[in-house]
This record gives structure tokens, C-alpha cells and sequence, in this order.
């Protein structure tokens, strides 16, 4: 049968020369719009905007034919306001080089300043805060003078390094003249805290180890050089420096008590244990016992780790504890502990219920089974659907990268977990439905929680070894109801952190912390975030007691948006 | 390396023929003509041999005239047995308590027949039956004692040799077996007592290897070193004396005898092989690897040696040395199923898993009764995430070899180290298998551990203080028992103790990670 292609009709030709324009014009429309659209899908909980955000950095381990530790340990991110225009922007510390191990371009940090629109922009050089002296290693945000204005600790070897925000876009380097440099240590996570109550943050720096790049350890692995076991390195003290007040700290290791706890610390959390109004500590430490340092009120810690039974597991291990957080997963009003471990080990779970001992329910919670065949770092609790349940989000990655030579089930890159609370305590692995982000396998380390785009939606970011960021924009949480509180200290320190807020909603309570440090070598958007379920119970009251020892009442606050709360008196 | 390992079953058939001897001599309504007093172990001599086989005939004639006389049944029997004719001599002293069921002497004679026998359970019977005749026979009770400790009753072996002390005071193998029952059921002073009473070099000396098989080393030492310028083969005695020693973890005085009973001429292939052992867990590497090569090159085709060696060279964390000292054992044994499984577990320990498991594989099929090595094959599937096939093995090690207590109690840490939620019957398998274990060996003190460690679990303190206590005293330098300890303390409220094993753990613990491999790397700890 022949076919006859008809030519259009001499009528027909305006209507298609008309529609011709048109039909570019929404195709040239929809081409633009495809990125955005494309970023945010609503079907994946959450959808990684790295990408679309324009975040190009990239993570330089140093790494090196010499293997030193540090080229696998490195990658803090702070989720920060910087600039103060009530979005949160992101920075994230490089690591550096190696005796062997050179960048073909300066290793710099970046200060990626939040544009509002989904885009970020990469302002450290203007901020100068894009270089360092040293090998970097993490961050912790805090306002330390009070100004209003997030300053940043950044830890590292041999020192570190304290950085004052100008609030005008800018930070100057005040290591020197506050006195918080931590010389010739290898420091891993910092806290800012109050310890005493006076309203001014405090810093406790967690060390690991003195490095020396002259002399390398040489261990081996199926005949192939790799990084050695922890316990090959010595342990070090803890460093706490007292705020004076006045731009200065006072290092106050030994009369506090700290520096008589000697080991390889990684990751710590500043929260409430007892509920006794001061902040206690709890020490994340790589193969040395974790410690639970409780505030004595008078300037001092005592070490409650037996006494709680965190410090060992019950095999007599002192676990590889990296990272760390702290929220109440029960429902209960007392915050239970995640701690994350070497593969073979299981990330911890401790439940508190005011006093000890600790209920260990690694097992119990599901976590041993989920978290078995990983090396976990960067970790927080967030509530990512907004169901009023703490969730947990961990990021994974191997040290060895010749681990898979002998083992089957634990590979050198891994997975970020995101697991779902069923209010009991229990976790459920959600990476099927989670996002295309949560398929892939990363050398994960540092892991940041914010609501960057103020959606109500808790939002994170981990950083890679040698690799870019991963940011990932929450779509989950915006199908249910929430109410946001950021809390102003006047009394207390202006952060709040410290702060214990209870949520009357109907008839749940929902207990958070504003805590200090947490994660592995990163900070967070220090905002308080309430999943509050399908429908927003009425009334909402929240009560919150303040570092200070205040305590307040906002009765009726409105779902479905931030609310400014700021601590009565002066 | 050298275990104690005492010969038990001939002694005391021959004590039973003495004893047997002397109930003869006791029994004066009977006489036996031309019987004398047999001194212990000796042959009976010819003339005496003689009278026997002169009167075995004469009894023998009697019967064919009169087969159910009794007293001439017993007569043949003791006259048989005197000739170690123990079945016949049985079957004779069977047919007299038929005829007269009632003489105790003869069913006394009867059971000791048995005894010699091994029927040992009817040798109990019979003795039993004499005991509720004649409640005070002391013979009987010796005998009956000496049952029980072969058939495991050790408890009622220390009951009835503890009532005859004076007929057992007579005897080394009586004394032994007094001993031995009451270091079964715990009693070492009693023990310790009973060990006491031996005299005489020889006496001595096997006493002291008792005491050191149920690792009362202490006693041991002193046994050996109360005859060590008397008796008479120096160079075992020595030898002996630095086993105690070494087990007992006194490795410099271990050394010191060694090397005196070297340079007496002493040097045999087991002794280098014991110092270089010394030297090994004091850390002398240099000498160490002297030691065992001394030994190696005296007794060039002994493949335990190499195996020494390659063990020794791991506990110093020079698992690369090892590694070559194996494959050179390989070589030079290429059919030693031992061998093979040395060299699996320096690869297991190297994390060569996949060389690990060739090795292990290759044991198991040179030998498939080789416990270790199928244990070795378990552990490195686990190690290598291949975990139903490590449960595989360890069920069917575990039916294979039931009564290896290490294989039964590895098998539960596989099984504890799983990282789900355990139902009650999993639970409830893991703690038949640490109970079997405990069972088959009560001086692991990881079984007791890991006891404890389920009862704490349970909240049964009681339960977990118990085994945890004996966890300690069997290995009181293990940090993690303390640990443990100090937890059930806090738990029951005794903070004093608590606080005191909480120290006591700090400090071994510091100790045990001062012993870390220097060159080990990321992700190499086993489960």
C-alpha cells in the first residue's frame, strides 16, 4: 500500500505558524523550569540539591602513600547563619596536606551563603575564612560574645582555630588574643556549652592523638599499606576553656577535672542528663572508654561512663565511637544517646531514664542489625517526616580501602541510613523510599541538620571524603504539620544551648534540647523543629527552661511557622 | 606443648590385685596353702608360682568330684585370680554366691574380678551389696571408692576413700585416687592433703604431676622441688617441675630450671621447646627463636616444634614470621593435617582469610577429626561475612565433636555475636551450649563469662555473681570479668565492691591494650 504524505493545506498555515512560536515559548519555559522541578520531587523523601544548589567544593584528604590517620578522618559541616538574614547558610572545612599528599590548588574551606532561591554561593574568601594554617578538621558554630553573630571553632592539627563574625559579612582571626588555640594537638569535634551558667559559652575541644608527619606508621593489609588501628595511637586529654566574657578564655582542663580523662576522643554532645538544670557531656571516644562527664556545678566533671555502663559494651569493648546525638526517641522526657561504631561493633543506642545505669538497646532498637556491616561517622536525630517522632539519620564510610579483599559484607563505601522511629524505640530502615540519594555509597564523614529553605522540613547535609557535599532537601516533612522555635538568650547565652523545651500538643508531650556540639566535626541549625503529625493538635504550649535556670510559658503558639522566643529579663 | 597426662587404669587394677591379696591373708577360716604376702607390681615367683598351679589343680579335682562346694568355688577363684585369671576366677566366685549368696568375702572377691575387668558398674553392684551385708567393710569401702572415681562419681569416691584413710594412707594409686577425686568436686586443701600422705620419690613425683593436671601448679612445684636432688632421672623431674612453673605463669624460675637442667646435660627437643616458650611470653623474641630452633634441629621430623615455634612467634605480634615458619612446616610436612591448621591461624589471625580458608579446608580433609581445624574454617566464614556457612560448621562441629567443650562454647559466640533480636529459644540454645561446655570443661573462664554476662541480662545477679566469681579466680588478669563484676556489684547496691572491681578493671585493662599490635591495621579486630 503506498503511503501519501499530504502537504498541510494552504488554510491551515497561518494556525501553524502561529502556534509555532507559542509552542517554543512554553517549551523554552518548561526547559527552565526543569532543573527546579527536576530537584524536587515530591515522591523521594528527600532529593539531593547538591547540584541545583551550585555546590561545587570539594573535600582534599591529603592522602597519601604514608597513610596517616587524619587523611580518613576529616569533614566537618556547619549548617550556620552567618549573616544573620534568617537563612541558614553552610560551611564546610577542608582537611589539607600531607607530607606526601599535595593539592594542585590551595586547600580551602567554603562559606556557601544561602541565596534564598535553592542556590548557594561560595563567599569564604570574602569572609576570610577560606584558609588555614593547619590540617582542618572540623566545626562548631556558636555565638561566644553574645553579639548575635555565629562564630566559628574550627579544630585541627597541630591547633586550632577561633573565628570572630564582624557581622558584616566578615570574621577575623582571634585565636591568639582568646587563647583557645589547643597548640599541638590533633582536635577532632568542639562544644560550645555554658558549663557555669554564666551566660557565656564555654568550648570544650575532644582530642584525639599527636600526629607527627615525620613518622609514619607503617601497618599493612593483605600485603597492602593502609591505616592503622586506632590503638596504635596514644590518646590525649580533653581541652575546656572557660568564657571570661570578654573575648578571652581561660584554659581550664585541669581544675575542671577533663584533662584527666586521657584518650581518643571524636564526637561529643552537651544536654541535661539528670535534668538537674547544668549540662553534662557525654564523650564519644574511638577505642578508649566513652565518658559521661556530669556537671558537679562547681566548675567540675566526674566520670559517670561505669556507673551509666556506656563506657564499655559487655563484651568489655571500648567501642569506636565517632559521632554522637542525643534526642528522646521514647516519648519519655529523657534523651536517649546514639553513638556511631566501627563495623562488627553496631551503633550504640543507650536509652536514660534519669539515672543510671543506661539501658543499652542497640540490639533491642533494631540498630545492631541495621548497622552491622558499617563504619558509621556523622549522625543526628531528626524527625524528617514530621510525625512528632525522632528519627535517625547516619552517614557511613570505610577506612581501609582494601577491606574488601576479605570481607563480604563490609564494604569501603557505604551508605547514608536514614531510619524511622515508630515512637517505641524500634528503627526501620527507609532508604527504598528515601531518595535516589540514599542508593549510592559515599566515604561519608561530617553530617549537618537544618531547615535551610524554612519549610518546616528538617534538611541535611554530610560531607566525603575527596568528593563534593552531599545536600539533600527534605520533602517528607512538609506533608505534615510543624511549628519552629528559635529561642534568643538574654539571661542565658544568646544561643540558648542549654535549653530544654516541652511541647504540650494536645495531649503528647514532645521534649527537645537545644544541644551543644553532636554529630561528627559538624554543627547544626540550632532552631528547634516540632513534628506535629497529619493535623496540628490545639492548643500548642510550649514551656521551655533556659540555661539560666528561668523558666517560661508561650501559650497558644500558631503551627506552621518559626516563632522568635526571647528569655524575659536582661 | 607437653600435657599431663597420668596412667591411671593398670595401677589401680593392680591395686585391686593387692587388695585382693590382702583380704586373702585376712580370711583365716580359709587358709590357702602355700600362699605368702605378693609385694605389690612384683611377678610372683616361680616357686609361689608353682603352689598356685599345684593348688589351682587340686581345687580343680575337688569340683569334679563336688561342683557345688562353695568354699572350694571360692578357693579356685582367689587361686585364679592370684594368677591374674580374672574371667575365670569371675566366673567362680559367681557360681559359689549361687550356691551361697550370702558370703560377702566371695562377692567381695567377685567385684574385685570385675574391677580388673573394667565392668566397673558391676563391680559397683557387688560392692554395694557387701556395704549393706557388712556396713563397716573397709575393703569394700576402699574398693567401692576406687569404682566411683572410674566411673566419675567423684563426689561419693571422696566420701568413701576419705573413711578409709589408714588403707588408703598404704597406697600411692589409693592416695592418687583420693586426690583426684577431691580436686573434681573442688576440695584442694582435702587434695592437697591427701597428696601429703605419698612418700617416696617415685610417689612423689606422680603426685606432683596429679596436682599439675588438675592445675594446682603451687603443689606441684613443691612436690617436684621436695625431690629434686633425690630422684633419680633428673632430667624429667626438671622438665616436670618447669611445666608447673610455666603454667603457673612464673616464666623466669621456668627458665631458670631449664637452663640448670640443660647444663646438666639435660637439653632434650621438649625442653628448648618449653624455654623458648619461657622466653616467648616474657617478650625475648631473639631467644625465643634460639630455643625453638635448638629444638627444631634435635628432632628435625617432630612437626610440633615448628608449630611451638609459629604459635609463639603470634602471641609476639610477628604473625609475618609466623606466616613463613608455617609454610616452611607446610613444606616439609605436606601431609600433617596439624600443620595445615597452624597455618590457617596465622592467615586467620593475618586477615588472609581466602588463604585462611584454602588452609583450614586442606586440615579438615587430611584429617577430618582434626576438632581444630574445623573450628578454624567456622571462624574464618564468620570472619568473612560468609555466616550460614559459618553456622553450618559449627552445627555440624558441634554434632561432630560433642565433647569439645572450646568448639561447643565458640559456637555460642557466634551465635551471641548475631546482631538481631534473639527469641527465647535462641536464648535458650545459647545457654545449653555454654552450659555444655561448662559441663565438659569448667576451667574456661569464658564460658563462665559469657554466663554471667546472659544472667546479668536476665536481671539474676545471683546466678551472675556466681559465675562471674569463678570466671575471676580462673583467670584473674582477664580485665572484662571485672567489668562485669563491678556491674552486678553497682546493680545490687554493694558500691564498695563495685568500686574495687571498677579499679581492678581499669588497671588490667590499661595493661591489656599496652599489648596492642603496633603494625595491625583499620578493621582487622575479629568478631
Amino acid at each position: 500500500m503506498r503511503i501519501s504524505l499530504r502537504r498541510p493545506s494552504i488554510s491551515c498555515r497561518p494556525l501553524f505558524f502561529f502556534l509555532l512560536p507559542l509552542a517554543s515559548l512554553f517549551f523554552a519555559i518548561g526547559y527552565c523550569l526543569l532543573p527546579a522541578l527536576a530537584a524536587v520531587s515530591s515522591e523521594e523523601f528527600f532529593t539531593d540539591v547538591t547540584d541545583a544548589a551550585g555546590i561545587t567544593w570539594k573535600q582534599f584528604s591529603g592522602e597519601s602513600p604514608d597513610r596517616f590517620m587524619i587523611e580518613a578522618a576529616s569533614g566537618g559541616v556547619a549548617f550556620v547563619d552567618y549573616d544573620g538574614d534568617g537563612l541558614l547558610d553552610i560551611f564546610l572545612v577542608n582537611g589539607g596536606e600531607t607530607p606526601k599528599g599535595k593539592s594542585p590548588a590551595p586547600v580551602r574551606n567554603a562559606l556557601y551563603r544561602n541565596l534564598e532561591n535553592g542556590k548557594f554561593e561560595d563567599v569564604a574568601a570574602k569572609a576570610g575564612v577560606a584558609t588555614l594554617p593547619f590540617y582542618g578538621m572540623g566545626v562548631a558554630a556558636g555565638d561566644y560574645d553574645n553579639d548575635g553573630h555565629q562564630d566559628l571553632y574550627i579544630t585541627g592539627t597541630p591547633r586550632a582555630a577561633l573565628f570572630h563574625n564582624n557581622g558584616d559579612g566578615t570574621f577575623t582571626d582571634v585565636t591568639e588574643k582568646a587563647g583557645v588555640k589547643n597548640e599541638g594537638r590533633w582536635s577532632a569535634c568542639a562544644v560550645w556549652f555554658d558549663y557555669d551558667r554564666d551566660g557565656y559559652l564555654d568550648l570544650l575541644v575532644c582530642n584525639y592523638t599527636q600526629i607527627n608527619f615525620d613518622n609514619p606508621k607503617v601497618c599493612e593489609f593483605n600485603g597492602v599499606r593502609t591505616y592503622c588501628d586506632q590503638k596504635v595511637y596514644a590518646g590525649i586529654p580533653l581541652t575546656l576553656y572557660h568564657n571570661n566574657g570578654n573575648g578571652t578564655f581561660t584554659d581550664v582542663s585541669h581544675s575542671s577535672g577533663v584533662d584527666k580523662f586521657v584518650g581518643r576522643a571524636l564526637g561529643a554532645v552537651a544536654i541535661d542528663v539528670d535534668d538537674d538544670g547544668w549540662p553534662d557531656l557525654f564523650v564519644a571516644r574511638d577505642a578508649s572508654p566513652n565518658l559521661l562527664l556530669m556537671n558537679q556545678h562547681n566548675g567540675t566533671f566526674v566520670d559517670r561512663g561505669d556507673e551509666a555502663e556506656i563506657s564499655f559494651d559487655e563484651n568489655g569493648v571500648a567501642k569506636a565511637g565517632m559521632g554522637i546525638d542525643a534526642a528522646d526517641i521514647l516519648g519519655d522526657g529523657h534523651p536517649a544517646f546514639v553513638v556511631t561504631n566501627f563495623n562488627d561493633e553496631f551503633h550504640s543506642l543507650f536509652i536514660s531514664r534519669g539515672k543510671p545505669p543506661f539501658e543499652d538497646w542497640t540490639t533491642r532498637s533494631h540498630l545492631a542489625l541495621l548497622t552491622k556491616s558499617f563504619v558509621g561517622w556523622g549522625t543526628h536525630f531528626l524527625d524528617y517526616d514530621n510525625d512528632g517522632n525522632m528519627d535517625l539519620a547516619i552517614i557511613n564510610g570505610h577506612l581501609n580501602q582494601v577491606i574488601e579483599m576479605s570481607r563480604g559484607d563490609v564494604k569501603y563505601k557505604q551508605p547514608l541510613l536514614l531510619l524511622r522511629n515508630n515512637g517505641q524505640g524500634v528503627f526501620e530502615d527507609m532508604r527504598e523510599n528515601a531518595g535516589e540519594a540514599f542508593r549510592r555509597t559515599y566515604t561519608g564523614r561530617g553530617l549537618a541538620i537544618g531547615d535551610y529553605d524554612n519549610d518546616g522540613a528538617t534538611d541535611m547535609i554530610f560531607t566525603c571524603l575527596n568528593a563534593r557535599p552531599v545536600l539533600l532537601h527534605n520533602n517528607a516533612g512538609a506533608r505534615y504539620s510543624w511549628i519552629g522555635f528559635q529561642l534568643v538568650g538574654t539571661k542565658s547565652n544568646r544561643d540558648a544551648i542549654g535549653a530544654k523545651l516541652t511541647l504540650q500538643a494536645g495531649n503528647r508531650k514532645l521534649v527537645r534540647w537545644i544541644t551543644g556540639g553532636s554529630s561528627y566535626l559538624s554543627s547544626h541549625d540550632r532552631r528547634v523543629l516540632f513534628g506535629l503529625g497529619k493535623a496540628a493538635p490545639e492548643p500548642l504550649e510550649l514551656q521551655i527552661r533556659w540555661p539560666s535556670g528561668q523558666t517560661q510559658v508561650v501559650p497558644n503558639a500558631k503551627p506552621g511557622t518559626y516563632h522568635l522566643v526571647r528569655e524575659p529579663g536582661s | 606443648m607437653a600435657r599431663y597426662d597420668m596412667p591411671r587404669f593398670t595401677t589401680l587394677r593392680m591395686v585391686a590385685l593387692s587388695v585382693c591379696l590382702l583380704w586373702a591373708l585376712s580370711v583365716q577360716a580359709r587358709p590357702l596353702p602355700g600362699f605368702t604376702l605378693i609385694r605389690f607390681g612384683n611377678i610372683l615367683p616361680a616357686t609361689q608360682q608353682a603352689d598356685l598351679t599345684t593348688q589351682e589343680a587340686n581345687l580343680r579335682e575337688l569340683l569334679h568330684r563336688a561342683p557345688n562346694d562353695d568354699i572350694a568355688l571360692a578357693r579356685l577363684g582367689t587361686v585364679l585370680a592370684m594368677q591374674n585369671k580374672f574371667e575365670e576366677s569371675a566366673q567362680c566366685f559367681e557360681k559359689a554366691l549361687k550356691v551361697n549368696p550370702g558370703d560377702v568375702e566371695s562377692r567381695r572377691s567377685l567385684a574385685t574380678d570385675y574391677w580388673q575387668l573394667g565392668q566397673s558398674e558391676k563391680a559397683r553392684t557387688h560392692l554395694e551389696m557387701v556395704l549393706k551385708a557388712k556396713p563397716g567393710d573397709s575393703l569394700a569401702t576402699l574398693l567401692l571408692g576406687m569404682v566411683s572415681e572410674d566411673l566419675g562419681d567423684h563426689q561419693r569416691a571422696a566420701k568413701l576413700l576419705g573413711d578409709v584413710l589408714p588403707l588408703v594412707r598404704q597406697r600411692p594409686e589409693t592416695i592418687s585416687a583420693l586426690a583426684r577425686a577431691n580436686y573434681h568436686i573442688g576440695q584442694i586443701e582435702k587434695a592437697r592433703e591427701a597428696l601429703q600422705m605419698v612418700a617416696g620419690n617415685e610417689a612423689v613425683f606422680q603426685a606432683g604431676r596429679l596436682a599439675a593436671e588438675f592445675k594446682d601448679y603451687d603443689t606441684a612445684e613443691k612436690m617436684f622441688l621436695s625431690i629434686q636432688s633425690t630422684y633419680p632421672d633428673a632430667g624429667t623431674l626438671n622438665y616436670n617441675l618447669a611445666l608447673a612453673q610455666f603454667s603457673a605463669k612464673r616464666y623466669e624460675p621456668c627458665e631458670k630450671t631449664l637452663l640448670i637442667s640443660i647444663s646438666y646435660g639435660h637439653g632434650t627437643p621438649e625442653a628448648y621447646a618449653l624455654l623458648g616458650w619461657a622466653y616467648a611470653k616474657q617478650q625475648r623474641a631473639d631467644e625465643m627463636l634460639k630455643a625453638f630452633e635448638k629444638a627444631i634441629n634435635m628432632a628435625p621430623s617432630n612437626e610440633s616444634y615448628f608449630i611451638d615455634l609459629a604459635e609463639a612467634l603470634m602471641e609476639n605480634q610477628k604473625d609475618a614470621t609466623a606466616l613463613e615458619v608455617a609454610k616452611e612446616a607446610v613444606k616439609r610436612f605436606p601431609s600433617s593435617s596439624q600443620v595445615y591448621r597452624l597455618k590457617g591461624s596465622v592467615e586467620l589471625k593475618s586477615y588472609l582469610l581466602t588463604d585462611a580458608l584454602k588452609s583450614y579446608t586442606k586440615a579438615t580433609e587430611l584429617d577430618p577429626n582434626n576438632a581444630r581445624a574445623a573450628l578454624g574454617l567456622a571462624l574464618t566464614l564468620w570472619n568473612m561475612d560468609r555466616n550460614d556457612d559459618a553456622a553450618k560448621s559449627f552445627e555440624e562441629g558441634v554434632h561432630k565433636f560433642p565433647q569439645d567443650a572450646f568448639f561447643v562454647m565458640k559456637y555460642a559466640l557466634f551465635l551471641l555475636n548475631a546482631p538481631g533480636e534473639r527469641d527465647a529459644a535462641a536464648n535458650a540454645r545459647i545457654k545449653d551450649l555454654l552450659k555444655k561446655s561448662e559441663e565438659l570443661d569448667a576451667s574456661n573462664s569464658e564460658t563462665h563469662y559469657q554466663l554471667g554476662n546472659l544472667a546479668i541480662q536476665e536481671n539474676k545477679y545471683d546466678d551472675a555473681l556466681s559465675e562471674l566469681q569463678i570466671a575471676a579466680k580462673l583467670d584473674p588478669d582477664v580485665a572484662k570479668v571485672h567489668l562485669l563484676l563491678a556491674r552486678v556489684y553497682r546493680r545490687t547496691g554493694h558500691e564498695e565492691e563495685a568500686v574495687k572491681e571498677t579499679q581492678l578493671h581499669r588497671k588490667l585493662k590499661e595493661k591489656e591494650d599496652q599489648n596492642v599490635d603496633a603494625t595491625a591495621a583499620i578493621g582487622t579486630r575479629h568478631p
